[in-house]
């Protein structure tokens, strides 16, 4: 720590008359986080603290390039049978953990077979694996996963932020996860509970490029504090918070803009009445000016054709509006809750109760703050509710999924035998321009079931330091973003003063 | 050579140096051309193939931009983008749907380059050194596309390219170029040969020497003017030949005329003897003396026009321009044959021509008659030289006998001494005066530097 300590004065005050970059890397990289992860287990990540956390430490079999195609981590190279039901991977033979031991096909199997396990919390990703008798290690370098069915994004699935490989010697000691061992670019270093930091360090022995960071700090803080915190260059990135492009952060740092796979939408409960009418919901969903709130709280937002993110399979649909002629607007009460966190939540409260309002409707909406929002998610207690839907992957299966009648995350608690059926029968095709048909089908059924008012495509205005370098968003998430590919410019001081 | 102030060249010189500066310019001009040529047509073959490439995945593109699968669409586009080392956008109602730049442009709006040039269907960019080539992505069996590829193709490689065929296609030419230049200078010397052979024939005729024949030259207008040339010369000494037999009459009617005075003298003093053997009052015995004069005087006179016959009526003078020294020699040859050892001819000659108009049997005549009376009175040697004095030309035949009395000489010259000689070939000196005389010339007495008699020829100049 000291001899790092050093190396960052020495750099602060001979950096611009020597050049030294290696050395000007050992200065900590931080990021800001609007949490501390919640979890450093893989399989039971579901918070993007968590998962960019995991994204660092951990590597999986494949890995998503920032365009989503699909790339080997450890995996040197994989088949898939003709059938589609039976992967075959070839474990790279320099891809080591932490700790030193080299990873093997045990490693894998072990992995794996947690996810599938009852602990874990993604089981339902992992379901179409035919149990922990589909994962088979052949030798110590190969690993084959046998399906239940034919399901090609599978390698989406093992390239995401859960399908991560930890050592199998040591992933049942008691204290694994307080000082976890991976095999990514960084280490876990430390977790201070006081400064609300986890420190992760550069793997000098990793197996693909060595990261050009020394170290970097994740740090839980709220956005206006990381703001204040960038501005005196005290923080490097504040990609976990969505910003807007007129945001006067900007003014002093990068705006790295790319898409992101999501969707903002409003979910609507079809089990609370009286949303368990469908001219109720799509009345609710006509009535609401998705467009106006667009242009006044998202302008560079793109508008939302449907429920599935721009750019992917089924986004590009255009849904004829259905409007029951003889549809009276219900006089029972109608709340939508809100994340109180959202940078103009009161700005929106008071845009959509004047809206619906005006237009008849017995509307209220609720600020909440986010965890207590997601526990009523949880729940599925709110009868309508603001929320970014993001892909876990890039398939429409992993959105659309979330209206199966079976899976336990309907938070539309709708139960419709047609949309399941359609479900099942996509998830078992291989090939990909049936699967397509399917999918638009199911498509096209849940938006005239009116489950979700889509407001907008969001867009991710990330913002680093000046003197950061390499910082490629990713379509998917900053989950994954590539944290080994960043660097800090040469001669570069981060230290500047914001003007308001 | 120089004439004048000009330095004169050959003309093989000069048809190589008129040539030249076009060589090399044409060189130049030739590499240019061509290597623009093959740099249009490399260019173009990029395009087209970025082209042909763009037009094979569009029916691919348009079902994946129909389906609005991005991350296949930016899989295929990466992969066209790493093989032509070129950027690949996919645009859709003005926004960028996929891109090889970076993710950071989905969405936004496609900022269309401003084209420097348009050409080959393409749109070059300048100075970024870019063309971009475009390709409306329809469905197959669709007339309405649903949206556009361009493919932004960096110009560097290609100018490199460019370069390259450009100086493959200069030194190739220069070559060519060095090649073709000795070739032509081959080929010009072989042209002006005709020329020269011209030359030559000319050359050859000027010089008199008409035992040269001349040949036929295979050049129509230089065989032209080749047998002008020829027939120009032979008119030429036709009129020379007139000019001479005219010049040669002119001196005739003059020897005769001298011929008339010289033998005036002798023929009034036959009268004058005549009526002396008539006087009577001469004696017997000076009337024979007188009768025998008369006889003498007549034998003479009688000499004097036997010689003049034989000179003039004989042998016409015929003149010729010719080189003295051939005469000269020809006579010491002569005598050469007949000399004894005690006695020697030395002979000074010029060593250049020593042209003058002249009728070589008489002069040779003239001459052997002075050798012959040289070598006779000689003891030892007998000089013959030849100078030009000015208009003039000197013949001196010197000896180193006993010489002649002055006072004798004009009796002699006119064939009135005693000469054994001129009696028996009616030849001596007076005969040599009378040859001379026909030539226009003076016979001169002195005494040589031998102190024997010493005999000038001295022949003016006779404009033919």
């Amino acid at each position: 720590m000291f001899g790092s300590l050093r190396v960052l004065i020495f750099c602060f005050i001979f950096g611009f008359l020597k050049s030294s970059p290696s050395h000007c890397q050992e200065r900590p990289y931080i990021k800001g986080l609007y949490s501390l992860p919640l979890t450093l287990d893989p399989i039971k990540m579901n918070d993007t603290a968590s998962l960019v956390a995991g994204n660092l430490i951990y590597d999986g079999l494949l890995k998503f390039s920032p365009t989503l195609k699909i790339e080997p981590a450890i995996a040197e190279s994989w088949t898939t049978s003709p059938d589609g039901k039976v992967l075959t991977f070839k474990i790279k033979s320099n891809a080591k953990f932490h700790n030193g031991l080299s990873i093997t096909a045990i490693d894998v199997v072990t992995s794996l077979a947690r996810a599938l396990s009852l602990e874990s919390k993604v089981q339902k990703l992992y379901d179409c694996i035919d149990g922990t008798n589909g994962l088979r290690a052949i030798n110590d370098q190969t690993i084959q996963i046998k399906l239940r069915h034919a399901f090609p994004p599978f390698l989406s699935i093992l390239a995401g932020a859960t399908a991560k490989i930890l050592p199998s010697k040591n992933i049942n000691d008691a204290n694994f996860f307080n000082k976890p061992v991976g095999s990514g670019a960084f280490y876990f270093d430390d977790l201070n509970t006081d400064k609300r930091e986890i420190t992760v360090k550069a793997f000098k022995n990793y197996y693909g490029t060595i990261p050009k960071l020394a170290s970097i700090i994740l740090r839980e803080t709220n956005q206006d504090v990381a703001i204040k915190q960038a501005a005196l260059g005290e923080m490097h990135d504040l990609a976990n918070w969505p910003l807007t492009t007129n945001d006067p952060i900007f003014k002093i740092g990068k705006n790295i803009s790319s898409p992101v796979a999501s969707t903002w939408i409003i979910g609507i409960n079809s089990t609370i009445p009286p949303f368990d009418k469908l001219e109720v919901r799509q009345a609710f969903k006509n009535a609401i000016d998705v467009e106006s709130f667009r242009l006044k709280f998202y302008p560079d937002a793109i508008p939302a054709r449907g429920y599935i993110p721009y750019g992917l399979v089924g986004s590009n649909i255009h849904f004829a509006r259905t409007i029951s002629k003889k549809f009276l607007i219900p006089k029972k009460k109608i709340k939508l809750v809100i994340p109180i966190e959202l940078s103009a939540a009161s700005e929106i409260k008071i845009f959509f109760e004047t809206v619906m309002r005006k237009d008849g409707w017995n509307f209220e909406v609720e600020l909440l703050p986010w965890d207590k929002l997601m526990v009523g998610y949880s729940k599925k207690s709110h009868q309508s509710f603001l929320v970014a839907m993001n892909m876990d992957y890039p398939d429409p299966e992993f959105l659309l999924k979330n209206f199966e009648s079976s899976n336990p995350d309907n938070f539309s608690g709708i139960k419709n035998k047609k949309l399941d059926n359609l479900l099942q029968h996509s998830r078992t095709q291989q090939d990909r321009k049936i699967r397509e048909t399917l999918h638009i089908e199911t498509i096209k059924l849940v938006e005239d079931l009116a489950l979700t008012v889509n407001l907008f495509h969001p867009r991710a205005n990330y913002w680093v330091d000046n003197c950061v370098e390499g910082f490629t968003p990713n379509i998917l998430s900053d989950v994954y973003i590539d944290y080994s590919k960043v660097s800090f410019k040469v001669n570069c001081s981060s230290r500047t003063v914001v003007t308001k | 050579m120089k004439q004048g102030n000009q330095t004169s060249i050959s003309f093989f010189r000069h048809v190589n140096d008129s040539i030249n500066p076009y060589r090399w310019l044409m060189s130049l001009v030739v590499a240019t051309v061509v290597a623009m040529l093959f740099s249009l047509i490399a260019l173009n073959s990029q395009m087209e193939s970025d082209r042909e490439l763009l037009a094979g995945l569009s029916p691919y593109l348009a079902t994946l931009v129909e389906s609005f699968d991005r991350p296949e669409m930016l899989r295929v586009i990466n992969s066209v983008s790493e093989v032509k080392k070129s950027e690949v956008i996919l645009v859709q109602e003005g926004r960028v749907l996929a891109t090889s730049r970076g993710i950071s442009e989905l969405d936004l709006p496609y900022e269309k380059p401003i084209s420097t040039y348009k050409f080959f269907n393409s749109d070059f960019l300048f100075p970024s050194a870019q063309v971009v080539s475009t390709q409306a992505i329809t469905l197959p069996g669709h007339a309405i596309h649903n949206a556009d590829l361009h493919i932004i193709s960096p110009l560097l490689p290609a100018i490199k390219n460019t370069m390259h065929i450009f100086l493959l296609t200069f030194v190739a030419s220069m070559v060519i170029a060095l090649f073709s230049a000795r070739q032509m200078r081959k080929a010009i010397k072989k042209t002006l040969r005709p020329l020269e052979q011209l030359h030559g024939e000319i050359r050859g005729l000027i010089s008199l020497n008409m035992e040269q024949e001349s040949k036929p030259i295979r050049i129509r207008e230089l065989e032209e003017i080749r047998k002008t040339v020829f027939e120009t010369k032979i008119d030429l000494e036709n009129a020379n030949d007139r000019l001479a037999e005219i010049k040669a009459k002119k001196l005739n009617a003059e020897s005769y005329k001298r011929l008339i005075h010289d033998l005036h003298n002798p023929v009034a003093a036959l009268r004058q003897m005549t009526k002396f053997i008539n006087d009577p009052n001469l004696n017997e015995e000076e009337k024979n003396e007188v009768s025998n004069t008369v006889s003498r005087t007549a034998e003479q006179i009688l000499n004097q026009v036997t010689a003049a016959r034989k000179n003039l009526d004989d042998e016409p003078l015929i003149l010729r321009e010719l080189d003295l020294r051939d005469c000269i020699s020809e006579c010491v040859h002569q005598n050469n044959l007949v000399m004894t050892k005690s006695k020697k001819i030395l002979c000074d000659l010029p060593n250049g021509k020593v042209m003058a108009a002249h009728d070589p049997a008489l002069l040779k005549r003239a001459l052997t008659n002075l050798i012959e009376n040289a070598v006779e009175y000689s003891i030892s040697l007998v000089k013959i030289s030849v100078t030009k004095l000015g208009e003039y030309i000197s013949i001196q035949v010197s000896d180193d006998g006993p010489g002649m009395k002055e006072e004798n000489i004009t009796l002699f010259f006119q064939g009135r001494g005693n000469s054994n000689k001129a009696k028996r070939q009616a030849y001596g000196l007076s005969s040599t005066n009378h040859i001379v005389r026909t030539h226009g010339g003076k016979l001169i007495y002195r005494t040589s530097e031998f102190g024997g008699a010493n005999f000038e020829i001295r022949l003016g100049a006779i404009i033919l």
